[in-house]
Order: structure tokens, then sequence, then C-alpha cells
């Protein structure tokens, strides 16, 4: 565990203290006294003890603060605790000022500073470059929506989009393991800690998803999962996603709440038409009467998240000048599925000509290779 | 009293293959009973103008001379046809019998079928037979039909439309040549446009490249794919005809009586099918017809179902495809036709024609496509400077295809490649000669630095190319660094290139 990953976790700690609270920290840095959530770590926090008296606080703020210092010991054993727990399950911490910090976060509000991961952290940046779709719903769902989702998954991963979910029981667990299943991407979201298997019968998928997929929580490791977590988590794979797909939900389901994030966080929600008979099924049909879009076949989102990474790729493609760059971006996309040259001019945004000279290039360098009109990547692939 | 001349010539014409050859037309009057004959190898139609020319002459008050009348059409060694004779053996007459005044020493040149009543037709391959005249002829007089053929020629001359004009002329003076050059009419403006090929970026920069440099084209892909669409959209892409490229075209088409005036001299498009006979294809030997291969001079040969044809019809494009000309063997005797063009052919690329489409609809066995690629393998294919694959284009694209909200794209595209014809006009000093038919291409003619040389080598030996396959190579990438208006050739061109050279 490198430097910054360990204040990270003294952040943590802090935060989780007790003590502070996230908006403490938006307010001493709008009011310019730290410029990093760091700054209360390390020397940052006696200086930040020390001298408040002299900052333009609110009285709230300065309690919370001494509060802080005296949790000292409480910090130092929550650090511990928490440096322990992350070795030991391998797991990483990212925070918004690691590259790989979701870039959209950064336009969200309540987006949690520092969180920590399990397994492939690539997927973070390939939730921002191919798209990613929020795929949730009932932890007792009908056989309709199981088949509905395991399809969409299906067609999600073939084109390189990455499913998000939150490894619960019922259309998590099949989202999750529908897109393992086909070689693609998933990342879980989970309530507790990244290294705290919930639900217990989802052992299996949490190990899968360790290998191939990744596990993503803002609570510290060695956290357990609590009731009120549950909200808060389903607000993070809502952030996460480019649309979200609710396959079923009851009348009073969490699902209901993830879809409401979304919403609130700008993205489309899609709702899978379902049963008007069955109460399990209510929830989602009352989001459909309120203006969500009804979800028919995968491709209508995949051409909605395609729309919004090609701006991505446009954007990204700004400040990428050098033709490694473009080779990469290449055999990310290859990666997902064998393509023709023209499948591949339709998703990076460069000249054809110039396009062309690259697969070469990487024709000649053993990387990739044509085989019936289609490029194909010679290694990592399936 | 003058002395009245006995003997007297008159010049014509007639076409042998894709030349004119000038004949002198001796006519002579002698006293005896009236005869009437023509000499000098010719067919029954130059003989039956004996009539057209007995009736025409009296319907236009004048008369035939009462004797033995006797006309010789040289070269008497060869065979000649075609009822273009009719006017000048009329004209010796007339001057021979002094019915028409002309001062000694004159040289007329004539042709034009008559008609009963005195009425002067054109008649096919008037281009070709205008064009062999040289510039010593005093009188110069051409059927009013023939205006356009005059235009291409580029000669001046006095048309006639009936032997009361052709009386005016000598008689009256009137003789006042005129040029034709504004009767040539080309057109550019019927095309498909290339914006049909959104969604086909491959096939759509592989038809630029080939419009750009005369570069052949193989277009493989699923039936119904748009492969013959595209190759009409690469007949639109190239620059207009040039006044000589255009009397090239107009000359061909109107020797073989296949010109329509409603249209207009167009680029050609000759579209060649398995099934096309070998005379059909190189030119018959008999008439000397002109075969597709000639007629694509200056155009486009489009062979569709190339897969299907027979081994021994493909190996009869190889010399044309290498040499740029077609030979006829007549008697003897080689006639040579231009044969500049681009060759574009287009077939399925396995035997269910779905090896391209998305998802897996093709059902061959590899085994299966390999036999029925293998069909293009070999000396043929290396004759092909750009393989591109071609799938259906989706329904979406169709549709927005078929909206048509860009506006047209073919006419910049033109322009474009009329200015990278312009590049290599310059570098090889002929406005003939291109990246893809120019006889030696050597890095340093194509302008290929070391670097780049190694890389396309490289390339070539990974893709197991022939020597003639990395000659091809250089010279596609050079049309792409013409394209891109480089002076030096880069390993992108080179790699750019290597893509429409398939791997087999």
């Amino acid at each position: 565990m490198n430097d910054l990953e360990l204040r990270n976790l003294e952040y943590t700690a802090i935060r989780f203290s007790g003590t502070i609270t996230g908006n403490t920290v938006k307010e001493l840095i709008s009011k310019g006294i730290i410029s990093s959530h760091l700054d209360i770590t390390g020397e940052g926090f006696e200086r930040l003890y020390k001298d408040r008296d002299k900052m333009e606080l609110t009285s709230g703020a300065r309690g919370k603060i001494a509060e802080m210092y005296e949790a000292r010991s409480r910090i130092d054993e929550l650090l511990k605790s928490y440096i322990e727990t992350a070795d030991e399950n391998d797991i990483s911490v990212i925070s918004c000022e690691d590259e790989d910090y979701p870039f959209v976060w950064k336009n969200l509000t309540g987006m949690p500073r520092v969180f920590f991961i399990r397994g492939n952290r690539n997927l973070l940046r390939e939730c921002y470059m191919r798209g990613s779709a929020g795929v949730v719903g009932s932890r007792r769902p009908g056989k309709y929506a199981l088949y509905a989702t395991e399809d969409f998954v299906k067609e999600f991963s073939k084109e390189g989009i990455v499913t998000v979910s939150g490894m619960a029981l019922g259309i998590d667990r099949k989202a999750h393991e529908a897109a393992l299943d086909n070689y693609g991407k998933t990342i879980a979201v989970m309530a507790g800690g990244p290294d705290n298997i919930y639900p217990p019968e989802n052992e299996d998928i949490y190990e899968r998803l360790c290998d191939k997929g990744l596990i993503l929580s803002e609570m510290p490791p060695g956290q357990q999962a609590v009731k009120q977590y549950f909200p808060s988590r389903n607000r993070l794979i809502s952030a996460l996603s480019d649309v979200c797909l609710v396959m079923q939900a009851g009348q009073f389901s969490g699902t209901l709440h993830t879809a409401s994030f979304a919403a609130s966080q700008g993205k489309d929600v899609f709702v899978l038409p379902n049963n008007i008979y069955s109460a399990d099924c209510l929830g989602g049909l009352y989001l459909l009467r309120d203006g969500a879009e009804v979800l028919i076949d995968p491709f209508t989102v995949i051409e909605r998240i395609r729309n919004e990474t090609m701006n991505r790729k446009i954007l990204a493609g700004d400040d990428i000048d050098d033709e490694s760059s473009w080779k990469r971006m290449i055999c990310d996309e290859l990666s997902a599925r064998p393509m023709t040259a023209d499948d591949l001019s339709a998703m990076i945004p460069i000249p054809f000509s110039l396009l062309t000279s690259l697969l070469t290039d990487l024709e000649l360098d053993r990387k990739i290779e044509e085989d019936r009109g289609k490029y194909v990547l010679t290694i990592g692939g399936h | 009293m003058k002395k009245q001349q006995s003997v007297f010539k008159v010049y014509s014409c007639f076409a042998e293959g894709v030349k004119g050859v000038i004949s002198e037309i001796e006519v002579s009057v002698s006293p005896g009973l009236p005869t009437f004959d023509i000499i000098g190898l010719c067919d029954s139609s130059i003989r039956e103008s004996r009539g057209r020319i007995r009736s025409a002459l009296v319907s236009s008050g004048f008369f035939l001379p009462k004797g033995h009348i006797t006309v010789s059409i040289s070269p008497a060694y060869m065979r000649k046809s075609g009822s273009a004779f009719d006017l000048p053996v009329a004209l010796g007459i007339l001057f021979v019998s002094g019915q028409l005044p002309i001062e000694e020493g004159r040289k007329v040149y004539a042709e034009g079928e008559l008609s009963l009543n005195g009425e002067i037709k054109g008649t096919p391959g008037a281009a070709l037979r205008l064009m062999s005249i040289g510039e010593d002829m005093d009188h110069l007089l051409i059927p009013g039909d023939e205006k356009m053929s005059a235009g291409c020629a580029g000669i001046r001359a006095q048309t006639v439309d009936t032997m009361d004009d052709v009386g005016k002329v000598f008689i009256e003076g009137g003789y006042s040549p005129k040029s034709f050059k504004g009767e040539m009419k080309i057109y550019d403006d019927e095309y498909i446009d290339i914006s049909v090929l959104k969604g086909q970026e491959k096939a759509s920069r592989a038809i630029q490249i080939s419009a750009c440099g005369m570069h052949n084209l193989l277009m493989l892909g699923s039936p119904g794919c748009g492969k013959t669409i595209a190759g009409k959209i690469l007949a639109g892409i190239m620059p207009q005809l040039s006044p000589k490229e255009a009397s090239q075209v107009f000359a061909i088409n109107e020797t073989a009586g296949l010109f329509d005036e409603k249209k207009g001299i167009t680029r050609p498009f000759r579209y060649i099918y398995p099934g096309i006979s070998r005379s059909q294809l190189l030119g018959s030997s008999g008439n000397l017809f002109p075969g597709e291969i000639a007629m694509a001079d200056n155009g486009i040969l489009f062979a569709d179902e190339i897969t299907e044809f027979p081994a021994g019809t493909l190996d009869l494009l190889r010399l044309p495809l290498e040499e740029r000309i077609v030979r006829i063997v007549k008697e003897g005797n080689t006639y040579t036709y231009p044969a500049s063009f681009i060759f574009v052919g287009a077939g399925n690329p396995c035997k269910c024609g779905m090896l391209y489409e998305k998802g897996s609809r093709c059902v061959c066995s590899p085994n299966t496509i390999k036999r029925y690629q293998s069909k293009l393998a070999g000396p043929f294919l290396d004759r092909i400077d750009i393989i591109t694959e071609m799938r259906s284009i989706e329904a979406k694209d169709l549709e927005e295809t078929s909206k048509k909200t860009e506006g047209l794209l073919t006419p910049d595209i033109r322009n474009m490649v009329t200015e990278v014809r312009e590049i290599q006009k310059e570098r090889y000093k002929d406005p003939g000669i291109f990246n893809g038919t120019v006889t030696v291409a050597d890095a340093e003619v194509l302008r290929a630095g070391k670097d780049v040389v190694t890389y396309a080598s490289d390339a070539a030996i990974r893709g197991g190319l022939s020597a003639r396959g990395y000659s091809k190579l250089l010279r596609v990438g050079r049309t792409i660094a013409d394209m891109e208006g480089r002076r030096d050739m880069t390993r992108n061109d080179i790699a750019e290139a290597y893509v429409y050279k398939r791997r087999l």
C-alpha cells in the first residue's frame, strides 16, 4: 500500500470516527482553509486544531474539529484495522485526486471523495470510455425479468459496455452472472466494506467478480453492511452508470431509490414492462407512468450509451495526438469483439486513412490479425 | 476548247480497326457503251452505290455521263466496305464530266452516303476517319450528321446535306469551312453520389484511391451489398473527360454505332459477365468490331460475379491489364486498340456470399471458402491493386442515405481526384500515365525513402506478397501520399495501402 493510499485511509478513519462530516470538509475546502481533503490528515490534523479559533468557521465546524482532535486514539485504532483488512483482502484505495476516479462524479454532488475497490481497476476507466449500464431490480424476480436481464446484459457485454449492479440476490446476481458468463465487464457496488460479502449466498459471484470484475464500496474495509447504507449504495450504482435499467421493482423496493437517484443525476431510466397483476412489478410500472422509458430492445440502450461515449472519446481525443494512444484505443475496442475497419471507424474519431495505417502497424507488430474481413486481437481477447 | 480531264481524283477514307486509312478515288470516263464499274476490293455495300449515285444525280438535276465509267478506290489491296464512298464517287463523276467546275490540282475530301433523292447522310466510323485527314486538303465536305465527329477530330469542314448544297459549294464558290469544337457534348452530371456509401468507409476510401491513381479494384461482398453501385460511383468521381479523352471515347462508340446523341459523351462504364464470349470481350476479328475491353478505354471495365468467370476468360484480361492495349488479329494483320481503363471486379467472397456479413451467417466450411477463393488467386489477383470487402448497409444507415441531408459529396471528391491526377501528370510528364499504370515504378520515381522501402518489404513478406504485389503496394502508397499532398511517401501511406492488399 503506498503513501497516498495510507493518507486516504487515514482520512477515511477520521470521517468514520463519528466526528468530522463530509459537510465540514466541504466547508473547509470552500473557505480555502484546506485545498484537498488530505490536508486534514498527518501534519494538517494538529494545525487544524491549533488554528481553529483564527479561522472563519461556523461554530458547528469548530466543535467538530475539537471532537476530532480528542478522538485521535480511536482514529488510530480504526486506521490500523483498515490497513490490516485492506492488506489481507487486496483492497486498493481510490481518491478524487486519482486518475481512475470516475470523471463524471466530479460534476455530481454527494459523491465520496475516497472509495475502495477490489479486482480489476481498469474497469473504472472502461466505464467512462465505453459506457456503462446500471442493471437493478427485485431480489425475488419472476423468470421473465431474469430472462430479460440475461439477454440484455449479454448484448451489453458483446459491445464492451460495463454492467453495474449491487450484487444483491435476484436481478443483481443475474446481471453480474450474465456479464461474467459472456466475457463482459461488470462492477458490483457493495453496501458494506469491499471485503464484506453480503448476502453470503453470493460468495461464488463475489469471488468471480474479484477475479474478472470489480468490487467497489465507499465503506471502509471491515465495515459490515447495515440496513441504512443500502440507499446510499444505490446512489453510487446510478452515478457509475450512463443509463439505469429497472428490470422489476415492487412498490416499496430499494430499486426505486436507484431509479430516482439516476433521474436526479440526469441519467436515462429504462423500465422493463411487466405484469400489471403482480404487486412485485407495480413499482416499475408506476415509474413508466411517471415518464421512464420503456425497455424493449437492448439496441436503443446501446445506441444511447454510444452517443455518450462518442462525445467522451472526442474530448479525450483532443489531447491524444500520439499514435500509441489511438492504437491502445483500437485494441480496447477489439477486446470486446472482432470488428471490421468500417465498424472501428464508427467507434474511433480519427480519419479512416489514419485508422487503416494504424491497423497495419498493429498487424505487422503481431498484435492483431485479419480474419474473414474482421480484425481480432491475437492475444488477450477471447 | 479547254481540255476536259478524263481522270479525276477525290479523297476519302475508311476505317480499319481503330485507324482511318486515306484512300484516293479515281474516276475516269472514256467513250464507249455506257458502263459503271467500281474496283478495288470493294464489298457489295460499295458496289451497290452505283444505283444510289445514278438516282441521286438525276434527282438533283445532274446526269450520269454516257460512256465507260470506271471508279478505282485505293489502296487496291485492302478490303473496304461502307456507303461513305457514295459522295466522293459522285463528286468525281461530276468533276470529270465537267458538270461542276474545279481548278486543276485542288484536293477534295468528301464522305457521305447518298439517298436516291440526293440527300447526304452520315455513316458510322466518321470520327476515326476524320481524325486521319491531313491538313493538305483544299475542300473538306462532310454530311451534316457528322458535326460532332468533326468536332472530336478538330477539323474545319463544310457540311453538306444535299447534292444541291454540293453544287452551290463549287459553282458559286460557296466553300466556307467551319470548326465544330462546340459540337462536342461532354456530360458528367449523371452519377450516383458517393454519400450512399455511408457506413462503408473502406469501400468508399478504396474507390477514391482507385480513381486517383487508376488502380484496379476488387470488391468482395454478399449479393446486394452495393458492389455495382460502388462501381457506378467510381465512374462519377473520376474527373470530367478531357477533350482528347472525349474524342477517343466518342470515336470508338461511334465506330461501334453505339453513340447516343441525347446522352452525349460520358465516361465509359462497360459491364461484363461470366458468360461473355471471347469476341465480345476482345473484339471481333471478322469485322474488327471493338470488344468490351476496347470500349472501356478511358473508363471502367466492371466484371460482375468475377468469381464465376471461367479461368480462360480471366486469362484473356491479363494482357490488357498489363499493357493497356488489346489486339485483334485479322488475316495476319494485328490491329491494336488502346485499352486504358480501371478494372473493377465484384464478386461473392464465398459460395454462400455471406462471409463478411454481421453475425455468423456464412454456412461455408473453411475448405469450401479456400477452394472458392482460389479461383481468384495467383497471377490474376496479382494484377489487382486494391482489394476491399463490403457488407450490407444496416437499415438505419440506409435510412440516412436516402434522406440526403448532407448534400452531394461527389463534386468535391471529383475535384480532389482531378487535383491528384494533376500531380501525377507533373511527375510522369504525360497525362495518360498514372501511379497505377506507369511501367517503371521504383522507389526513386515514387519518392519512397529508405525506411519506407524497408517497411514496405517487411509488410510484403508478412503478407506473403509477390514481387508484383510489392510493387502494387508502393504504387497504391504513392497515390495515398498524393491524396494527402505529401511529396515524399511515409510509412503511414504504405501501412494504409497494405490494408487493401488481401492476404489469402
